[in-house]
């Protein structure tokens, strides 16, 4: 009895971590740790979720009590990841998969990557470029944004990988975005240097922290919502911090007015 | 307004690579930012305030991923993170950087309230759709 007890309460711990470690909100955590637990036939399991940890406790038949923890230091954002385990919960608590085989596959998941670097890169540049011409740029500039964003995420994905702190990588970020967008202005592409580096930053502002945060407030998780509300202000104000350094360097050495 | 259509399609899909997105959702997190973002220059148009702008495009974001996420079965977070964030205040971000340096500090002040609002109201809009009963979004979440 204890070790499927055992078994139980691993498979739901397993898919909580993976669920937090890609970027899920706290709530769907929790839910589906205590929507596989309750499947194995425990009444008193508890589950709890913050945004760096997940819990999950169960009381086997027996009396034997099963909790464990795990701690979640690094997350990126995964939706294939979350969407898997969707599936997999899913088709658990309907009955179509047993626990061992549950087992396998969300440890399949968790050892699945993710798209490949370049593809990343690509899309925050062509994200770049779209946003720099609809947040009021022209097509000189909006291609400028796309090299400029491209340019920038050679380092950050430098300092992504010895898992540099995200304020000091933002700050990077927004100061590589203005540096580049400044150097590229300087040999003639692109016409609005504002245009240029708001198209170049945007792929760093903080959309996901700030959607979490609110879904979060909404659950009545106000530890993991005010955490993530902090997240969403501290990227705001990194990105901020490195664009106006990095300005305000160029300007002092090269010479030339902030604001037109 | 067709430009804006394509661009809002392309920057929310190019959004999709970087956040994982399976692939075949591409098309519908596509449409979910485009829409948004059609709302908000519609809505821009109509009322001429931008802070109202983003509060209906946000609750437009909102109500397409609930009904995209119970269609596709998928998280609603799939749908709504990258289509929600061509209206996250970059801009404003940006601005009130700008005027902060150059000392300009009535301007920076009131750029940087914009942006809070902004912020805010993005919120409100998302908050308001989601706590709508599950029913009227056509079945049970999961």
């Amino acid at each position: 009895m204890l070790s499927t007890t055992n078994q139980a309460v691993k498979l739901s711990i397993l898919a909580g971590e993976i669920l937090l470690a890609s970027g899920a909100e706290t709530n769907r955590v929790e839910d589906t740790v205590l929507r596989i637990l309750t499947k194995c036939g425990f009444q008193g399991a508890e589950s709890f979720a913050t945004s760096t940890g997940v819990f999950a406790s169960a009381e086997g038949a027996d009396g034997n009590v099963v909790t464990m923890v795990r701690r979640v230091k690094s997350r990126a954002n995964n939706f294939v990841k979350i969407a898997s385990v969707n599936e997999v919960s899913r088709g658990f608590v309907e009955g179509d998969i047993t626990v061992e085989a549950a087992l396998t596959r969300l440890e399949e998941i968790k050892t699945s990557g993710s798209y490949p670097k370049w593809v990343k890169i690509a899309g925050a540049s062509l994200a770049a470029f779209c946003l720099a011409a609809m947040l009021g740029g022209g097509w000189d500039d909006a291609v400028s944004a796309l090299v400029a964003a491209f340019l920038m995420h050679i380092p950050i994905m430098f300092l992504e990988e010895r898992n540099v702190a995200s304020v000091l990588r933002n700050i990077c970020g927004g100061a590589f975005a203005a540096l580049f967008s400044m150097v590229l202005l300087n040999i003639g592409l692109g016409s609005s240097i504002n245009a240029i580096i708001i198209g170049t930053i945007m792929p760093l502002v903080p959309g996901l922290s700030l959607t979490n945060a609110i879904r979060d407030v909404l659950e009545g998780d106000f530890i993991s919502g005010s955490a993530r509300i902090l997240d969403a202000f501290l990227i705001a104000i990194a990105i901020a911090t490195g664009v106006g350094t990095a300005m305000s360097l160029w300007y002092s050495l090269f010479g030339g007015v902030l604001i037109w | 307004m067709v430009t804006h259509f394509v661009l809002a399609f392309f920057a929310t899909t190019g959004f999709c690579l970087v956040f994982n997105v399976p692939r075949r959702e591409f098309a519908f997190c596509g449409m979910v930012g485009a829409l948004g973002w059609i709302v908000y220059q519609l809505a821009l148009l109509a009322t001429g305030g931008g802070i109202v702008s983003v509060f209906f495009a946000a609750m437009a974001i909102a109500y397409l991923s609930r009904v995209l996420s119970f269609w596709r079965k998928m998280p609603i977070n799939l749908f709504m993170i990258p289509g929600v964030i061509p209206l996250v205040p970059g801009v404003g971000i940006y601005y009130t950087m700008l005027y902060t340096i150059s000392g300009e500090n009535a301007a920076a002040l009131m750029r940087g309230i914009e942006t809070l609002m902004v912020a805010g109201v993005i919120s409100i809009g998302l908050l308001i759709v989601l706590s709508l009963p599950r029913g009227l979004f056509g079945g049970r979440r999961k």
